[in-house]
């Protein structure tokens, strides 16, 4: 959350902080604030203040990172469902079968770290992990004394260093084994001038959860069995985008995802740079057959931009079992936060009450809708089975969900699942719906994606 | 004029440039402490800085957001301090890994009770934050602007997690009332 969550301006934010006496005992030990930095606050103030009005003073550099595409793993978090055993496993991506078959193509690349550090009663297993030139995935284990909440993981990878390196970015799913035990997948997106075929990780944890310790890990991950079988297309398109022309570079597949690289100039850095705090930027990726393809994430940004241009990036899809001739790229954005959909008079959601007749039709703005085939409970789970129908399936499918009568969301025990064989037939696996308990299934209108067809582009990828 | 704690607000508020100057040597070191806190691994460093310039600034912009009659001015700007630092952890993460799950889960909360709130109804929503009962809305600003978790909260006040999850729920299903009889009203106008 966020004021932009609330429409508060700061003086408000400020106002209600009134609200919130701040005790002595509230408040850290206090740090001598180095001479430098008060040296030069000291000299913003003044500038500043001539004005009597706020501006921002520090403006990013044009060296700095700008990340404008950004996209979190399709997969998501999955939720506490009910504790089960360990299972006996060759490798930890085998926990996440379930969930897609999205890890299925890690497991023969993984490597085996299996190394353990516990402090304060919480235990960090890096479990495995496997790397390609751009992207790096661990396995790990947190086991702790106490509950664990995954939502207070997600800061660890920020401790990670790939050849001395902060990584670019990346995202997390994962799954609770039991209440003190939590496995998760972390894929880390990284940019390293070294050559060579070993990465060198360094992970040393400084907090988990809100326990501070040390948990220090340093290991080597191989890319050698991946970059065997990378194949890299050269390309040469170029791209007259709304913040910049861009010309796509290449594009790398390898059996755990595909890159496509890019660099460009923007038309007006400042607006760009400016956009980013507003706007997420998302290539949907199809393959010659129209099939929209998992999105795995990307950026861009100014950091290590080549010679005349002024950033670099790449937008990741899901791994292709066989190349297509070419893909078709159509950019979208979206606003970071929802509130604009509350600003419409439109529901921001289509919700229907499920009463055991299908199909349901559930719309889902411009982009299309989902249309529900049939909702089952049987074994200890509920079963949606459901077809996407318009502009990008895959990613429509993604958002559909169930809700109680109180309006709680249940949340899918397992990710999307896409027929392969009927690409716009999905099935989604929930908690067992009680009988005699009233359920609705919804879905988001979509109202606030830009889905900018006229911007779509080809890549051949069969030269 | 020499700036002291007695005269800081007044001359703060007086857009007095040496007020802001006396906040940066009498609290420095209090701001600096509460945004390392917040921004403490070594990736957040580069933000520090812009950081603690957005509380100085801000706090000379809004000066008169300062209710002298609740608190003191220290424990209102350390306050800012955890605010603005938390919202940087959140911008920070935003650019480097889009989803922050503790984000989420209270973006969750929020929509569990469709509380999506358009600009429109900003005044609406301080109104009805307002009108919570003190703890209520100490609660609900600890959790929903300052991050803070439902331990913490509850060992602050003394009570069970249970209790909190109560007054936040309360405090949702407040705003909702609130938000949603507001709608109504305008639709019948």
């Amino acid at each position: 959350m966020d004021n932009k969550d609330f429409c508060l301006e700061d003086k408000d934010i400020l106002k209600l902080l009134n609200n919130v006496p701040f005790g002595p005992g509230e408040l850290p030990a206090e740090e001598e604030m180095p001479e430098f930095l008060r040296a030069k606050l000291k000299k913003i103030i003044r500038e500043e203040t001539k004005q009597r009005s706020y501006r921002r003073t520090v403006k990013r550099g044009a060296g700095a990172v700008a990340v404008l595409l950004l996209i979190f793993i399709g997969i998501g978090t999955v939720s506490p469902a009910s504790a089960r055993n360990i299972p006996v496993l060759h490798s930890i991506f085998e926990i996440f079968q379930g969930n897609s078959d999205y890890y299925k193509g890690y497991i023969p690349y993984s490597q085996l770290v299996d190394k353990s550090v516990t402090d304060q009663g919480v235990t960090l297993t890096i479990n495995e992990a496997l790397a390609d030139d751009s992207t790096l995935i661990i396995g790990y284990t947190v086991k702790s004394y106490r509950k664990i909440d995954a939502s207070q993981l997600a800061m660890l990878m920020s401790f990670l260093r790939i050849n001395g390196g902060l990584p670019q970015g990346g995202g997390s799913s994962g799954e609770y084994l039991d209440d003190k035990t939590y496995v998760s997948v972390s894929h880390i997106y990284y940019r390293s001038p070294s050559d060579s075929d070993q990465l060198q990780i360094d992970f040393n944890v400084e907090q988990i959860m809100d326990v501070k310790g040390h948990w220090d890990f340093s290991f080597a991950v191989s890319k050698d069995e991946l970059q065997k079988r990378t194949l890299v297309i050269k390309a040469s398109n170029k791209v007259d985008l709304p913040e910049g022309m861009v010309t796509i570079d290449k594009v790398v597949l390898t059996p755990i995802d595909s890159t496509i690289q890019f660099s460009g100039n923007y038309k007006d850095q400042d607006a760009a740079t400016k956009a980013m705090d507003e706007v997420v930027y998302w290539w949907f990726v199809f393959d010659d057959q129209g099939r929209d393809l998992m999105s795995g994430g990307g950026m861009f940004g100014g950091t290590n931009a080549p010679e005349g241009k002024d950033f670099q990036g790449e937008a990741k899809f899901q791994a292709v079992k066989e190349i297509p001739s070419y893909i078709t790229v159509v950019p979208c954005r979206f606003p970071v936060v929802s509130a604009d959909e509350a600003k419409a008079n439109n529901p921001a959601e289509s919700l229907k009450v499920i009463d055991g007749n299908y199909p349901l039709e559930l719309p889902q703005g411009k982009m299309g809708k989902l249309v529900i085939q049939d909702i089952e409970t049987a074994d200890g789970e509920t079963t949606v089975r459901f077809t996407a129908e318009g502009k990008a399936p895959y990613f429509q499918g993604t958002h559909l969900y169930l809700k109680d009568a109180d309006g709680e969301y249940l949340h899918s025990k397992y990710g999307i699942r896409r027929d392969e064989e009927h690409p716009n037939d999905f099935t989604m696996v929930f908690p067992p719906l009680e009988a005699g308990k009233q359920y609705s299934i919804g879905t988001s209108r979509m109202e606030s994606i830009d889905f900018m067809e006229d911007l779509r582009f080809k890549i051949e990828l069969w030269q | 004029m020499k700036i002291s704690d007695t005269n800081l607000v007044i001359q703060l508020k007086k857009k007095n440039r040496r007020a802001l100057e006396f906040i940066l040597e009498a609290y420095g070191n209090l701001v600096y402490s509460v945004v390392r806190q917040v921004l403490q691994e070594k990736s957040c460093d580069p933000y520090v800085e812009e950081c603690i310039n957005d509380v100085f600034l801000s706090v000379w912009n809004n000066a008169d957001s300062f209710d002298g009659t609740k608190g003191c001015f220290k424990g209102w700007l350390a306050a800012i301090a955890k605010y603005k630092a938390i919202d940087y952890r959140r911008k920070l993460w935003r650019q480097n890994f889009l989803e922050c799950a503790a984000d989420r889960e209270l973006y969750d909360e929020l929509t569990t009770e469709n509380i999506v709130i358009a600009k429109e109804d900003r005044q609406e929503l301080l109104a009805a934050i307002h009108e919570m009962n003190k703890q209520d809305r100490e609660i609900f600003i600890r959790r929903y602007f300052l991050c803070e978790d439902i331990e913490t909260i509850a060992g602050m006040f003394g009570v069970d997690r249970n209790v909190v999850d109560q007054r936040l729920s309360r405090g949702r299903k407040h705003l909702k009332e609130k938000l949603m009889r507001k709608g109504e009203s305008c639709d019948g106008q």
